[in-house]
């Protein structure tokens, strides 16, 4: 399922205004799959904020002629959202109640027809199709997805758009076995690459988390809270730790590409086990 | 056993860089350091053996330099003396950036 972000627009004090919160926040009461905007969250990028209007289809409501909310949207990155200019829609009634009605069918269908637009970062559901190199050592597989960029301490680097994803490679939770807990540092927090943020802990072992890339956490991957299973089940996908806005993409030239990694694994991987790959 | 770099010691590599061209292990304060009583929290902690145990007085010193892991400091967060600094990060890169260079 993909999640609709409604952003109704800023007029609170003007009758467009006042319909389209009325209409967003009737939607939002009868569907699951709506989530309300805030212009002022949207403004501030605030990271709850902007993780739901990351990770869902965007519907702007504009109230007036100024159609802020397209504005701010255009601002913020999305070249792929739905306007609504709720004027147009409902400049055939005259009441209140009536132009609500008429606001909410129209959103309400535009929200049906909607095929998602949004890539798959939706970090609940991800689906992405990942290809892996694979390789044997011991009794064990060595997944190496295609693509990414690996740092020597063993984290991935997944470029998305202006960010990068990061998470642990499948040698790192393999070697640190069941990961019963999790700490992640906070979004907003400026990491330098190398420095380390948070980590996560096994029966065996705790293991820092060290950061492959310069940047800013704009979100980290509160799922493993719950679920610190992700990262040994599915540690390219569901198990990614934190999505940070780099300083530098540059420095990525720094780290090593999929198959380089896979030869520094595999060399690793006969240290740790002592025995000669087959 | 390390999860963060598991090949360790000498005559290995960080980022193509020959690991002894990488100023990056633990500094011990002895005034601070007590060996945690001959429990020595860090030498337990580390499993690349870079640690090694002093005793009259009870402390900590570094034996294996080069074991150590090239951006790791986890065993100064078990210390409970806060006897353990490491180089900064900021400068080692420098100076991996300038062999890679080379």
């Amino acid at each position: 399922m993909v999640r609709k972000y409604i952003l109704p627009c800023a007029g609170y004090d003007r009758p467009g205004g006042e319909v389209t919160r009325a209409a967003a926040e009737r939607l939002a009461k009868n569907r699951d799959d709506v989530v309300i905007g805030s212009m002022g969250a949207l403004f501030m990028e605030r990271p709850g904020e902007m993780r739901n209007y990351r990770t869902s289809d965007v519907f702007c409501l504009d109230g007036c002629g100024t159609d802020c909310a397209t504005e701010l949207v255009q601002a913020r990155g999305r070249d792929d959202a739905t306007t609504l200019s709720i004027p147009e829609i409902t400049g055939s009634v005259e009441g209140f109640e009536d132009k609500v009605r008429l606001a909410v069918d129209a959103i309400a269908k535009e929200l049906d027809k909607s095929t998602p637009k949004t890539s798959s970062t939706d970090t609940v559901e991800p689906s992405r199709e990942i290809e892996y190199i694979k390789e044997k050592f011991d009794k064990f597989v060595l997944k190496v997805a295609k693509g990414l960029k690996y740092s020597d301490n063993d984290f991935w680097v997944r470029v998305e758009g202006e960010h990068v994803r990061i998470g642990a490679s499948d040698f790192l939770q393999q070697m640190t076995s069941d990961v019963h807990f999790v700490e992640l540092a906070e979004p907003e927090t400026h990491v330098d690459m190398f420095d380390d943020a948070g980590m996560m802990e096994s029966i065996k072992i705790m293991v820092e988390i060290i950061i492959p890339v310069s940047g800013t956490i704009v979100e980290s991957n509160v799922l493993l809270e719950d679920s610190p299973e992700f990262i040994n089940e599915s540690p390219y996908d569901k198990g990614w730790l934190y999505l940070i806005k780099p300083d530098d993409i540059d420095e990525l030239e720094l780290l090593r590409d999929a198959s380089d990694y896979m030869t520094h694994a595999l060399v690793k991987a006969q240290e740790e086990i002592g025995k000669k790959v087959e | 056993m390390d999860m963060t770099s598991s090949k360790s010691g000498s005559g290995t590599t960080f980022m193509g860089v020959d690991r002894e061209k990488i100023p990056w292990w633990p500094t011990i304060d002895l005034d601070m350091c007590d060996g945690c009583n001959g429990e020595y929290d860090c030498l337990k902690f580390c499993p690349h053996k870079v640690y090694r145990p002093l005793e009259n007085p009870s402390g900590i010193e570094v034996e294996n330099q080069y074991n150590c892991v090239v951006f790791c400091q986890a065993c100064s967060k078990m210390c409970p003396k806060d006897a353990i600094s490491f180089p900064a990060k900021g400068d080692i890169l420098k100076i991996i950036k300038a062999e890679r260079a080379k």
